[in-house]
């Protein structure tokens, strides 16, 4: 445990000057001044490998499966090689009761030092009753543990926003984690699921820095989530110019035009994908043809169709405006008919009575 | 729910339910007034000839007031026009009225529409200004007369900033552009802006009876 | 596969132009290139975190053109190094194991740091040749150290 981040590395035979490269690199993603890349490489490498715990609530493991499935060996590795994950219901070796005793066991050793990472949202209703592990509520065991940690990251957007399970109506009475937790640090990496390097970015700035990253009025990181999808989007010039698909199988679609009318949310959302991409930085849904679904805004499922153009109304109750127009014309006649009966009065007075 | 949620939802239907329900109150109001029975022998019988004649004559300068009104006539056809262009030239808007109306038509390049509103806005300006210096035209002027031009040029506005991305988060700037654009649907029916269905309802009037009178139009 | 061929798919490449921000960098390098020759410490500019388009990077590329060093580094994958026409102008590009750009760097520095020998790695290399030699005389390696 007293293994220094660097030492562990040298025990993996990585040189020092690969992990100057990585220092480079992580500088270069947090947007830090490339000279940054040498402090970096002094703190991290001093560094002890930290102690992690990973919660995971109303989820659908695709967090972890996106972290799961970052390029090998990389940055992600590195700083996942490097920490000690004590705590993870789906990586970890150990289950049952052995695996809540390794969480204890971290927790003591470490308590006000660890790393609380949470994905999943947390449900409230009848008494927190929808999700347990080990027969304690999701409520609780996040409450004990975030007790502990240094600072909380709540990893994707149910754990940040509430996400598919606060969806309408909100069956389980879902909340996020910064609902819950206001005395600690908490920082939101959004995204369904977020980029791998955004999560892993959190923890290596946390331990070069011993402070989370500035954020947004969303809680999330500005390095990651200070430019729209759309801001660096590389199909941006075709929305200026007024080029859009229509379809997706058109020719507007072949020629990668602008999917706004297909409904991408690319404008209202704040993310990395068009810069950092996926997969290895092989692609991001726009490039692969389908617009924006806005995954890493709050209440993401509520605003509409997917596939509604952003300028289009979510709410067009036509038979409602029918009955306000049929309103009008009622209110109208009223007002004709009083005054036709005014005009039939009027007409009778003396003065008109020649006619 | 944010601004941009509820301009987009609950807001742009209750601004259409007052727009519509204001429309058709004036609308039915009017139209089922009592026309005063005419007990005079028509001269002719073109009343819908004369209707159309007078509402194209009363849209073009007169040649004796063409120095007087030419320059107002000519912004106010430039930015009646602008914003013709752009209501249905930007795709943005032809998407939302696909919404309604389920018919959808190309756009126009967006360059084009962005030339139409910053025309549009400088000849609202323009005129604003005349309003406001010209003295027998300011002394005419009413709290109306403002109000419809200002619920008038904020769409136009806001709709540049939004495109343009300028002053703020972008979602912020939609939110505003749209709610802008409802407080121009909640006026409409009840200030001057109701013009634009009643200019040609009473030119076609007058010029109906103009011709039956056999009055030269 | 047969069947996906037989769509007919033509991207039309968005059209890049020049955004100006590469004269921006220029500026930057010719600032920082000052203060390296009054003997300051020069400085480095993550090409990547700035908005530049490939009209951006031809801009650069053809401005600061081909030096006379090159170096390649094994090191987590590629990590090309290239001193540009411009001396004490390096040009870092870093590469990932399957061979994407992950970073790009200008330096202004006489000589790049990561291209010296760093001193955990001499020790290393050190222990591992005396590990080497030690196999014949670790006696005589012993008392060296």
């Amino acid at each position: 445990m007293s293994e220094t981040l660097e030492q562990n590395l040298r025990s993996h035979g990585i040189s020092r000057r690969a992990f100057l490269k990585y220092c480079t690199t992580l500088a270069s993603l947090l947007a830090l001044p490339p000279s940054a890349a040498t402090a970096m490489a002094a703190a991290l490498g001093k560094a002890q490998r930290p102690s992690v715990i990973w919660l995971s609530f109303q989820e659908c493991t695709g967090c972890t499966e996106s972290l799961t499935r970052s390029n090998s060996p990389s940055l992600e590795d590195l700083i996942f090689n490097s920490i000690s994950l004590d705590y993870h219901e789906t990586l970890q070796a150990a289950a049952g009761t052995a695996a809540e005793q390794a969480r204890e066991n971290a927790m003591r050793e470490h308590y006000g030092k660890y790393i609380l990472l949470v994905d999943g949202s947390i449900p409230l209703g009848h008494g927190g009753a929808y999700s347990t592990v080990a027969g304690v509520s999701n409520l609780d065991t996040l409450k004990k543990v975030a007790a502990g940690a240094a600072a909380v990251v709540a990893v994707g957007t149910c754990s940040s926003f509430g996400g598919l399970p606060m969806a309408n109506p909100n069956p389980t009475g879902a909340v996020a984690v910064s609902d819950i937790i206001t005395d600690k640090p908490v920082i939101n990496v959004p995204g369904c699921p977020p980029i791998p390097v955004v999560i892993t970015g959190m923890v290596a700035h946390f331990l070069t820095f011993g402070a989370l990253p500035e954020t947004d009025l969303h809680k999330r990181p500005k390095v990651f989530y200070g430019d729209t999808i759309h801001d660096r989007c590389y199909r941006r010039p075709f929305y200026d110019q007024g080029k859009f698909a229509r379809t997706f199988d058109d020719e507007g679609a072949r020629n990668g035009w602008c999917l706004y009318e297909l409904g991408c949310k690319g404008p209202i959302t704040y993310n990395s994908c068009a810069t950092l991409k996926w997969n290895e930085g092989t692609s991001f849904p726009i490039q692969s043809g389908h617009g924006c679904l806005g995954c890493s805004e709050p209440g993401f499922w509520d605003k509409g169709s997917f596939y509604q153009p952003l300028s289009a109304s979510t709410w067009h109750d036509i038979p409602a405006l029918a009955i306000a127009a049929g309103a009008g014309v009622a209110v109208g006649a009223v007002a004709a008919v009083v005054s036709r009966h005014r005009q039939d009065s009027t007409s009778q007075s003396p003065t008109n009575g020649e006619k | 729910m944010n601004l941009l949620d509820f301009a987009r939802g609950p807001g742009l239907q209750g601004a259409l339910a007052i727009f519509l329900f204001g429309m058709t109150w004036r609308l039915a109001g009017i139209l089922l007034l009592r026309r005063k029975t005419d007990f005079s022998v028509a001269r002719t019988g073109d009343w819908w000839f004369g209707a159309f004649r007078l509402i194209v004559q009363r849209s073009l300068p007169r040649r004796e007031f063409a120095s007087a009104t030419g320059y107002p006539l000519a912004l106010s056809y430039l930015f009646h026009i602008g914003l013709v262009i752009i209501l249905f030239g930007l795709n943005q808007h032809i998407l939302l009225l696909r919404t309604y109306t389920g018919i959808s038509w190309s756009n126009l390049p967006s360059g084009l529409v962005n030339l139409a509103a910053a025309v549009t806005a400088a000849a609202m300006v323009a005129l604003l200004i005349r309003r406001l210096s010209h003295p027998v035209l300011r002394l005419i002027s009413n709290f109306d007369d403002y109000f419809s031009w200002l619920v008038a040029f904020l769409p136009v506005a806001t709709g540049m900033l939004a495109v343009a991305h300028l002053g703020g988060r972008y979602e912020n700037l939609l939110a505003i552009h749209i709610l802008s654009a409802e407080l121009l649907l909640v006026w409409f029916p009840f200030g001057k802006l109701m013009h634009a269905s009643l200019i040609f309802l009473s030119r076609g009037t007058s010029g109906a009876l103009l011709t039956r009178k056999g009055a030269a139009i | 596969m047969s069947s996906l061929a037989g769509i007919a798919v033509s991207v039309v490449a968005a059209p890049a132009l020049p955004s100006g921000n590469a004269h921006a960098v220029l500026h930057e390098i010719l600032t920082m290139l000052g203060q390296l020759a009054d003997g300051q410490p020069g400085g480095a500019i993550d090409l990547r975190g700035l908005p530049l388009n490939n009209a951006d990077f031809a801009i650069l590329r053809d401005q600061l053109g081909r030096g006379e060093v090159s170096a390649s580094v094994q090191a987590a994958g590629r990590l090309e190094i290239l001193e540009t026409a411009i001396p004490g102008v390096w040009w870092h590009t870093h590469y990932t194991h399957d061979g994407d750009i992950i970073t790009e760097i200008i330096e202004i520095t006489r000589f790049p740091d990561i291209l010296a020998s760093q001193h955990a790695d001499i020790s290393d290399g050190l222990s591992r040749l005396q590990q080497q030699l030690g196999k014949a005389s670790g006696a005589k390696e012993e008392s060296h150290v």
